[in-house]
């Protein structure tokens, strides 16, 4: 017995001619018979190669001699070939069902929040800490090599100065951060004064002299050094390393047939997220840092005032937190105060450019310091021309996910 | 209309060439001038859930699943593209992809690796990447055709090693200049710029013979291809496409430099960061704008200068349709997050396929004829994808 006939037309697969057929089965063989029903071809169904359902595109079965049959009503072809025990693939059928589209959509969104909030941060933190010494100084080496012939140049400051400022952060080091190890570097800013320090992956922590000038040494630029320590210890360049890879790659696997730019956004804002969570843990551990070297953690507050109030004088361009690499600097100065039990606010005037506070005495816990003999119009517009340099939390765009240093 | 006999341009005039349930008519003898447009069937509503089936597998596999994946969707859109009342058929393998995007896989982790150890090992994969590139285009553009068919037929590329890299190698050693100056470029501005120049003065000649090298070495089953000269053409949407850029980047410019003067001016300044995005996205747009004007010239100059045999090429392919399409998908797909981008995807395609038409002096299926079947290596595919060289069309 059969069943009731297809159309179809044959192709067989030598020139462009096409026959009008009719299809059957019977056997478990595919008959396929001309308008006279005489018939043609035939061929066992469980060895036909039959392209998957769509709504409404024909179907093509290659009989396997390189001839094609195209089948113009897909659901008579299914319902045909269900006869002789062949259906459709399994995800051919889930693909044309709404409700398992959407069970997905919602599956899926679920995966990515899952594996930017866990997974790929628990797979950076095992990477960084299977991550070779060596390898970790030869990237950090790396980035200064690159830094060094771009953006920085020696130190100006007097030798005696750096001593006695490597000697202060050694001695709360050996406290703070007993067995960390670290190793100093003074540059000054090609582009202009830049107040920063950073740390490189390896244990390098960078520091520009413009920071060094104006905290005066003093524990201000103790409270960066616990910072920049917290990145090393935390291994902070080598977890940003391997997020941004995987950011990328997902990215790439979810937008990339969209547009390469349109995929690189979102994975920007990613990371940039992840480089957010890493400052606030810097924070939280530059005062147990303060605390352990039993200085006043006061000194990290005044530290971000201090950011604060050049950020102001600048007027510099304040991006909103989600485009910017770290916290917004109310929102550390905020937590700062609230975990380390401070009161009150920086002591800023409304005005920063007017003038600035004489004889003011400096000791450096203290929200009260003087601005020294910094000129308001030294942050003037080049400054802005510098995105890899600027202070805290200004980054003009997101950048693409590479190993990058950590800066204050 | 049972009786009646259905010529293959009112079939292909209807909206579905496969009425279900309708029998078959055998075609009338055919006109001398035989002229077909493209169709496409699709809807966006299926391509979006493939798409969501498809996307959610691949997480599920950590991208092993992805081959698989892009050749469903090819499936999708090439079944979907009707001639004549014939679909086309896509037969890519996705393991043979899997293999060559795992080869690239290896290739780009080397190379960003070495790229913050060694130096010269990365510049060594560069190099090695840069002479492979003429090859690697060979080898996917022979994938992605000797895997369409049509008819019971499949398409071809026949080309020698040899004219892919005359084709292609001028591109790529003026590419990798361009980028080993640009290293340099805080040293040697004088040399950045005269290989910028001449990079500039010279894509639209090399873009064109890239065309040709596309378009004159495709076949369909015996039918050769070819494209007519075209270098003078491309020059001329080249240059039409710089002033527009330069008109652009000027008012983005302008914009800026404003805000920044005035900021200057007033010494402290609030934050002018709003006029800065705002300079920004006038730029954008202005790629926006350019960039689908550019693609639909493009296709003006192409297409009408492909032949093959007795058979020619048409598009009807207008700029400011496809200007509309283009921002309509962009702003759509990026206020949903991206879950536009399968309705965008098909009206894109739509649109750029529906423009195209035939025209035949002699019936096809009476000019085509198989050719010995060539089993394509699919390095190519992969690797092509991977590294975002695929140039399409």
């Amino acid at each position: 017995m059969t069943a009731p006939a297809l159309h179809a037309l044959l192709f067989d697969g030598r020139t462009a001619a096409a026959v009008p057929v009719l299809l059957s089965v019977s056997g478990g063989r595919l008959q396929v018979a001309d308008a006279a029903a005489a018939p043609l071809r035939d061929a066992p169904v469980d060895r036909l190669e039959v392209s998957e359902p769509f709504e409404r595109a024909p179907r093509q079965v290659a009989l396997g001699d390189g001839a094609v049959l195209e089948v113009g009503d897909g659901a008579a072809l299914s319902a045909l070939l269900a006869g002789a025990g062949r259906r459709d693939g399994l995800v051919d059928r889930l693909q044309q069902r709404w409700p398992v589209a959407l069970a997905a959509l919602v599956a899926t969104a679920g995966l990515l929040l899952a594996g930017y909030l866990w997974g790929l941060p628990a797979l950076a933190r095992q990477v960084a800490e299977a991550m070779p010494a060596a390898l970790e100084r030869r990237l950090g080496d790396g980035v200064l090599e690159l830094l060094d012939a771009q953006l920085l140049q020696p130190t100006e400051l007097p030798v005696d100065e750096i001593e006695a400022v490597s000697a202060r952060i050694a001695e709360a080091a050996a406290l703070g951060a007993p067995g960390q190890r670290y190793q100093l570097q003074f540059r000054a800013s090609r582009l202009g004064p830049a107040m920063n320090a950073f740390a490189l992956p390896g244990g390098t922590v960078v520091v520009l002299d413009e920071l060094v000038r104006r905290t005066d040494g003093d524990d201000r630029l103790t409270a960066v050094i616990g910072h920049e320590l917290a990145h090393l210890t935390r291994r902070h360049s080598a977890e940003a390393l391997v997020r941004g890879a995987g950011i990328a790659g997902l990215a790439g696997l979810l937008w990339g047939d969209f547009s390469s730019a349109a995929a690189n956004l979102p994975a920007a804002l990613a990371v940039l997220g992840y480089s957010r969570d890493a400052e606030r843990e810097a924070d939280d551990d530059a005062i147990r840092f303060l605390q352990a070297a039993g200085r006043p953690p006061e000194a990290l507050a005044a530290l971000l005032c201090l950011f604060d109030e050049e950020g102001r004088s600048d007027g510099m361009i304040h991006l909103p937190e989600l485009f910017s690499s770290h916290p917004s600097l109310e929102e550390r100065l905020a937590h700062v105060r609230e975990v380390a039990g401070i009161e009150g606010g920086c002591p800023v005037e409304a005005d920063a450019g007017a003038g600035r506070p004489d004889g003011a005495d400096d000791d450096g816990a203290a929200p009260g310091e003087d601005l020294d003999a910094v000129d308001p119009d030294d942050g003037s517009a080049d400054d802005e021309a510098a995105p890899d340099e600027d202070e805290d939390g200004e980054v003009p765009l997101p950048e693409p996910p590479e190993p990058r240093q950590r800066t204050i | 209309m049972s009786d009646e006999q259905i010529l293959p341009t009112q079939l292909a005039g209807e909206g579905t060439a496969f009425p279900p349930g309708a029998p078959w008519q055998p075609f009338a003898p055919l006109p001398t001038v035989w002229e077909a447009p493209l169709r496409f069937t699709g809807e966006g509503g299926e391509y979006f859930r493939i798409w969501l089936v498809n996307t959610l597998l691949t997480l599920l596999t950590l991208g092993v699943y992805s081959p698989w994946a892009k050749v469903r969707k090819a499936r999708w859109f090439w079944r979907n593209t009707q001639l004549d009342g014939v679909a086309f058929q896509y037969h890519g393998e996705p393991l043979a992809i899997l293999r060559g995007r795992l080869l690239a896989l290896v290739l780009l982790a080397a190379y960003s690796l070495s790229g913050h150890l060694a130096r010269a090992v990365s510049l060594t994969i560069l190099a090695a990447l840069g002479a492979l590139a003429p090859w690697l285009f060979l080898k996917s553009q022979r994938f992605k055709l000797a895997n369409t068919s049509w008819r019971g037929l499949r398409f071809g590329f026949d080309s020698t090693v040899g004219s892919a890299y005359s084709a292609v190698l001028p591109g790529v050693l003026l590419w990798l200049g361009l980028a080993a100056a640009g290293g340099a470029a805080l040293e040697h501005p004088a040399l950045v710029a005269a290989v910028g120049l001449a990079f500039a003065f010279s894509v639209p000649g090399l873009h064109a013979r890239l065309k040709g090298y596309q378009h004159g070495h495709a076949r369909f089953g015996n039918v050769r291809f070819e494209l007519d000269r075209c270098t003078g053409a491309f020059y001329g949407l080249y240059l039409k496409a710089a002033a527009a850029m330069l008109a652009v980047g000027v008012a983005g410019g302008a914009v800026v430099g404003l805000s920044m003067a005035t900021r200057l001016r007033e010494a402290t300044g609030g934050p002018p960061w709003p006029v800065l995005v705002a300079g920004y996205l006038l730029v954008f747009l202005g790629y926006l704008v350019v960039g689908p004007f550019f693609a639909a010239r493009a296709q003006q100059i192409v297409w009408p200068r492909t032949h093959g045999g007795p058979i020619r090429f048409a598009t009807r392919i207008a700029a400011w349709p496809l200007l509309k399409l283009v921002v309509r998908s962009v702003l759509l797909t990026v206020l949903t997050l991206g879950l536009y981008w399968p309705y965008a995807a098909v009206a894109l395609a739509r649109y750029r396929i529906e423009c195209v038409s035939l025209r035949s002096s002699a019936p096809l299926e009476v000019v085509a004829a198989a050719v010995p079947a060539d089993p394509a290596a699919t390095v190519g595919e992969g690797a092509m994808d991977l590294f975002g060289l695929d140039i399409g069309l």
